[in-house]
């Protein structure tokens, strides 16, 4: 316990736009791992048990819901008792995300009688949301993020990464589960255009690393604005620099 | 600081796994020579768990270091240089052992991991 403590709240003022995008990401993760995997027999449900021993055939699910043991007969028994729990955890963590930012303006059902008195502050024009069946007016938020729900969106905030890597082709576990091809991954040193400091002290010198993300960062810049790939690339490097900028904040300085 | 890279991952200091060893470790400093039959060996057995079983991280290009690093100390409760020092095994030798304990012990670890999108997984330790 001799380490400096560590703060578990951060800051942050979101534009109506970085407002859209999470909510939007949000919505797609809940959407996805809310989907079955394979038909459901309904005395596991009853149960809590998925059935799933198989990984998910889609990329992005079987990114976010990997393999705890490379064998696969172990790798099917976890699965099968414990997938469900964790894509419950992992659409909690979403559903946070997106509650706390549609909810800051007062219009979730439960208090739309709070309405707009929060919001209308800066110059941000506002961005219209359309939720279910009516439209929402999506203005700039800054919000305090803290304790649990912090973790929450560190760990939402990471598989959106994910699942934008999985689709942008950056690296990972492309061979469902088995960690057989892990030498070639390395882990990204900080996010973009972020110095990690508290590292270089370590004498590391993650060059490998930094090349291959030069080289993905270069692949996405040369591209024409009009391709779509782009702009996802453009929405991977912004996550990556949120989180980065919220772990900053979680530091206390020396 | 760089410590003993080996000692890694072999002790859990701040997890609340080995808590429940110390009331067996203080008890026997303070008994005298007469112990009842079997007690030594008990105390012996929970001196020493069985760890049979390693969680180990894989490296992810896609994860933020200071992130993987903040995930080690919110999970198994690891002071920030012991995090950042098992962070930086998995990045440049690809993989490192995050903790041991029993197969139970190490399939929760695996499943928090899961839950923040580290990659992890479960195997015997075969040494």
């Amino acid at each position: 316990m001799s380490d400096r403590e560590e703060i578990e709240r951060v800051r942050h003022t979101f534009s109506s736009q970085e407002r859209y995008v999470l909510i939007n990401l949000a919505e797609q993760i809940l959407e996805l791992l809310g989907q079955s995997s394979i038909s459901r027999d309904p005395l596991h449900d009853i149960v809590g048990i998925s059935g799933n021993e198989l990984p998910p055939d889609d990329p992005v699910l079987k990114r976010l819901l990997p393999s705890a043991y490379t064998e696969l007969q172990d790798a099917a028994e976890f699965r099968r008792y414990t997938e469900d729990a964790l894509r419950d955890r992992k659409r909690a963590h979403a559903g946070r995300i997106r509650e706390m930012l549609i909810d800051a303006d007062g219009l979730f059902e439960s208090q739309s009688s709070r309405g707009s008195a929060e919001s209308g502050e800066g110059i941000d024009t506002g961005m219209v949301f359309v939720h279910g069946e009516s439209e929402i007016q999506l203005s700039a938020l800054d919000m305090e993020i803290a304790g649990e729900d912090l973790w929450a969106w560190l760990g939402a905030l990471n598989d959106m990464r994910l699942a934008l890597a999985v689709r942008l082709d950056i690296g990972g576990p492309t061979m469902g589960d088995l960690p057989n091809n892990a030498h070639r991954a390395t882990m990204t040193p900080a996010g973009d255009g972020v110095t990690n400091e508290g590292l270089t002290n370590e004498g590391e010198s993650p060059n490998a690393a930094n090349s291959s993300q030069e080289a993905i960062h270069r692949k996405y810049e040369l591209m024409t604005e009009s391709d779509p790939m782009k702009a996802v690339y453009a929405v991977y490097s912004w996550l990556g620099w949120l989180q980065e900028d919220f772990l900053k904040q979680m530091e206390k300085p020396e | 600081m760089p410590q003993t890279g080996n000692s890694l991952g072999r002790s859990r200091t701040l997890a609340p796994a080995s808590a429940h060893n110390c009331p067996v470790i203080k008890a026997q400093s303070t008994l005298d020579t007469e112990l009842p039959p079997g007690l030594e060996e008990l105390i012996e057995s929970d001196i020493r768990p069985d760890r049979p079983w390693l969680c180990i991280v894989w490296d992810d290009p896609v994860n933020l270091m200071n992130y993987v690093t903040k995930v080690f100390m919110m999970v198994f409760g690891y002071p920030r240089h012991k995090a950042t020092e098992l962070m930086l095994k998995v990045h440049t030798e690809g993989k490192a052992v995050v903790s041991t304990g029993t197969r139970e012990e190490m399939e929760r670890d695996v499943a928090k991991l899961h839950e923040y999108g580290l990659w992890a997984t479960i195997q015997r330790d075969d040494e």
